[in-house]
């Protein structure tokens, strides 16, 4: 672990080198103040004793007093400066003020002053014994002042007995004006000195805190801001590359041994390898749902494809809305024999992925169980139907300590009979009678194939009588058990209800009823469950076969994809060419190529498929092949039920004409509008229809996957066209 | 009055307008944006005819591949043409392949739409 030096001791160090300046340039600025004079310094020494500092306060003896002690202490100036001043005062008064002052310099520890009819006696005891005054007092004095001194050498004591100051004044009087004149403006001069200087040094003492500051703030920010910002750009570039799925970025090498060079040898260490992480992360993502999207696909591919129910049922619908991209709901439609149909709509255990497990291994047992069906070694009986799940799926899992099985309603319609039977377990099968009230079958709550579950359970089964008019309504409990804003499950009052309104209506229209109303119960709520839900008319049975066969025909060319004018121009381009190769004749060519134009660019313009959806059975797609006698293109493509509308319209129209009304009805649609440069409606279709020997269309419904209900798509157009 | 010339594109004919009265449309016809393409002829042929009095005007009419939106604006092209035929003596070639009966059929399908227009099929050996 390398050691940090915390950024709290770079403060304080700071914090302490500023003290340390502030500190040094008050003692430079009081020594050099100091030095200046030594008047300076007993004046700094009197300044900060025990006197009033304020100029305007002082007294006029303290005043006298300063400039005393200003200017020397000698005690003859003393005594001039108090002539000076106090010719008319007491002596005794001042030299008491002032004498203390004398003293405390001398070692004194005692004294005694008195005024005695203009003689000053001062009495003083020195710290060692030693006298002082009779000897220390200038000879300028002595000689101008009559002094009289009475020595004790016992007791070590000298008494100044009498300074009589007479003489000494009258000579200042006489003579020495002119001198105390300069004396004083001397300390006039001194004393402004003193001010100057204390003003420079207050100057130099914001001068030094100010460069402190400044010094401290480049500190700061070398130590701090810098790091700081260079951090939070790594940061921040960070994010972006985060985004952009990049893996690369550059170290901050901050190289700091505090707590910010911490975050940096974190960053550094950590960032890439996260940004590397992200990015396998979301490949792996990206393959996930590529492979999820395959399963899809897979899981699709068990489930019954619509035209089977096309088959059997002129009116139906199938909602089926996976929680997740894949899931547990299931279902399959098997004809076992002419009249003998079964309908499996299986609810497994758990939703998305592992949901999607259990319906493969139901998927292949439902597969044993259609053979057996068809071998008549099980009876076409939906409670044995689920006997079979129920053992099948014991046997798969039963000692693999899991929980593994589904709910179901399993129907076999008897087409002979005109009845059905029907099991549940734990799914009911709502049905409408001739009083268009629903009502529904009994089922077993019971489930099929966990660990818990019996395995030669019997399943109960009901008879139900159909008329052409009956429709039965089979759900898994996705739908019913959808929760709403309102934190309710949908719930089966408002399921019978929502079924029971739409009676009238074509199944085709309630699915869009049906999942508006869900929906909007569902609100911002997210999908509780997989929703498999099946409802079919039981008009009577037998659709057409659409089952088709074109494996004879040779492929000549094709696209598949997304049309724009680009793949437009490539496809007749390709398809140009290998008509020559194919030795077509120039009218056939022609007629092929114009109808490829027409019917690549009408995809090109009018296709409803947004590519964004996998459950569309078939990309947009064009494919020319070549039969015995003729080539034949197959275009198919996305459009919405208006489309269907127009489309049917017209194909039936021409369906009708023979091939001089279809020329002769060309040249009216581009007469109309004559000048306008409009197009008209199904100009194009009549187009093809005069280069083509047949027409032929279809129209598939796309697979009701949750994601189109919202959208205009709902049929797969698949137009051929024969041209000899 | 300026020539219109429009080189041809994988989508759209070769344009060779002249203000002397020839006037050829060559190439193919399924452009993505038709009127974009056809708008400026239009305009051309609207001011030749309203400023022009060029005896003859010959039009050489060579498409191979067109669309129906495109045969639209070759009819409304022929209808300038037709409604026109007091200020210029006009001809239409109507050019196909020999074998090409499809073509041919376009042809006539124009034919009869314009009685009053000269319009002449001509076979390309």
């Amino acid at each position: 672990m390398k050691q940090i030096r915390s950024l709290k001791g770079i403060v304080f160090k700071i914090m302490a080198l500023t003290a340390l300046t502030i500190s040094f340039t008050i003692i430079i600025t009081l020594y050099f103040g100091a030095k200046s004079s030594s008047e300076t310094a007993a004046y700094n020494r009197f300044l900060y004793s025990n006197h009033t500092n304020n100029i305007l306060e002082r007294t006029k003896e303290e005043s006298v007093q300063r400039k005393f002690v200003l200017y020397g202490f000698s005690r003859s100036m003393m005594i001039q400066i108090l002539s000076n001043h106090q010719k008319n005062a007491k002596k005794t008064e001042l030299l008491k003020n002032i004498l203390p002052i004398i003293i405390s310099m001398e070692g004194i520890i005692s004294y005694q002053a008195f005024d005695d009819n203009d003689k000053i006696i001062i009495s003083a005891y020195k710290k060692d014994g030693g006298i002082i005054y009779s000897d220390n007092i200038p000879p300028h004095i002595t000689k101008n002042a009559t002094i009289e001194k009475k020595s004790y050498p016992d007791d070590g004591l000298t008494i100044i007995t009498n300074i009589n100051l007479d003489s000494f004044i009258q000579r200042i009087e006489d003579g020495y004006e002119t001198y105390y004149e300069s004396f004083d403006f001397l300390i006039e001069d001194v004393e402004n000195n003193q001010k100057r200087m204390m003003q420079e040094n207050i100057i130099k003492f914001f001068l030094a805190i100010i460069v402190s500051l400044y010094i401290l703030s480049l500190i700061i920010k070398k130590l701090i801001k810098i790091p700081i910002n260079k951090i939070s750009n790594q940061i921040n570039s960070f994010f972006i590359k985060l985004k952009n799925n990049e893996t690369e970025i550059k170290n901050l090498n901050l190289n700091t041994d505090n707590e910010l060079g911490l975050i940096a040898d974190f960053l550094d260490s950590h960032l890439k390898d996260m940004l590397v992480s992200n990015y396998k992360m979301k490949t792996e993502t990206d393959d996930t749902n590529t492979n999820i999207r395959s399963s899809k696909l897979i899981q699709q591919s068990l489930i019954t494809e619509n035209k089977i129910f096309d088959k059997y049922f002129k009116n139906y619908f199938i909602y089926f809305r996976s929680k997740n991209i894949i899931g547990g709901d299931i279902y399959f439609l098997n004809e076992i024999n002419e009249s003998k149909i079964v309908l499996m709509c299986i609810d497994c255990t758990g939703h998305n992925i592992s949901g999607a497990f259990v319906s493969m291994s139901v998927s292949i047992i439902q597969n044993r169980i259609i053979r057996e069906l068809k071998t008549n070694k099980l009876d076409f009986s939906p409670s044995k139907i689920l006997q079979y799940f129920n053992r099948e799926m014991k046997l798969l899992f039963d000692d693999k300590n899991l929980i593994v099985g589904f709910d179901g309603g399993i129907i076999c319609f008897d087409t002979k009979e005109i009845e059905i039977t029907y099991s549940g377990a734990n799914i009911p099968l709502y049905y409408s009678d001739d009083k268009k009230t629903i009502k529904s079958l009994p089922f077993d709550k019971y489930s099929v194939g966990y660990k818990s579950c019996i395995i030669n359970r019997e399943y109960s089964e009901h008879k139900l009588k159909t008329t052409p008019s009956t429709r039965l309504f089979i759900t898994t409990d996705g739908f019913i058990d959808q929760i709403g804003e309102n934190g309710f499950r949908f719930g089966k009052k408002r399921f019978i209800d929502l079924i029971e309104r739409s009676l009238d209506n074509p199944l085709r229209q309630n699915i869009k009823t049906c999942h508006k109303e869900l929906m909007s119960y569902q609100g911002d709520e997210i999908q509780t469950d997989d929703i498999t839900f099946i409802a079919l008319s039981c008009e009577p049975f037998g659709g057409k076969d659409i089952e088709e066969t074109d494996t004879d025909n040779i492929f000549i060319a094709g696209y598949e994809g997304k049309f724009s004018n680009k793949e437009v121009i490539d496809l007749v381009s390709d398809v140009d060419k290998k008509l020559t190769l194919d030795k077509a004749s120039m009218t056939v060519t022609k007629k092929v190529i114009t109808t490829i134009i027409e019917t690549s660019q009408n995809i090109s313009k009018y296709s409803k498929n947004t590519f964004t959806n996998a459950h569309i059975p078939h990309p947009d797609n064009i494919s020319i092949k070549r039969s015995d006698e003729s080539y034949i293109i197959t275009a198919l493509n996305v459009i919405n039920l208006e489309d269907k509308l127009i489309i049917s319209n017209t194909l039936d129209k021409i369906q009708g004409m023979d091939k001089k009304e279809k020329r002769a009805t060309f040249r009216e649609l581009r007469k109309s509008g004559q000048g306008t440069h409009t197009l008209g409606a199904g100009i194009g279709l009549y187009q093809i229809a005069t280069k083509s020997d047949s027409i032929d269309y279809y129209f598939s419904e796309i697979k009701n996957d949750f994601l189109e209900m919202d959208s205009e798509v709902d049929l797969v157009l698949r137009l051929t066209v024969n041209i000899k | 009055m300026t020539n219109l010339k429009i080189e041809k594109t994988a989508t759209t004919p070769e344009v060779d307008l002249r203000p002397d009265g020839i006037l050829k449309f060559s190439g193919k016809s399924y452009p993505e944006d038709i009127l974009g393409f056809y708008d400026p002829i239009f305009a051309w042929l609207n001011e030749y005819f309203d400023g022009n009095e060029q005896k003859d005007t010959i039009v050489d009419l060579n498409i191979s591949y067109f669309n129906s939106g495109s045969s639209k604006m070759i009819f409304d092209i022929l209808d300038i043409f037709n409604n026109n035929t007091d200020k210029s003596n006009i001809t239409v070639n109507w050019h196909y392949h020999k074998e090409d009966d499809s073509s041919k059929e376009d042809g006539e399908d124009f034919q009869d739409s314009f009685d009053n227009l000269k319009m002449n099929l001509v076979p390309i050996q």
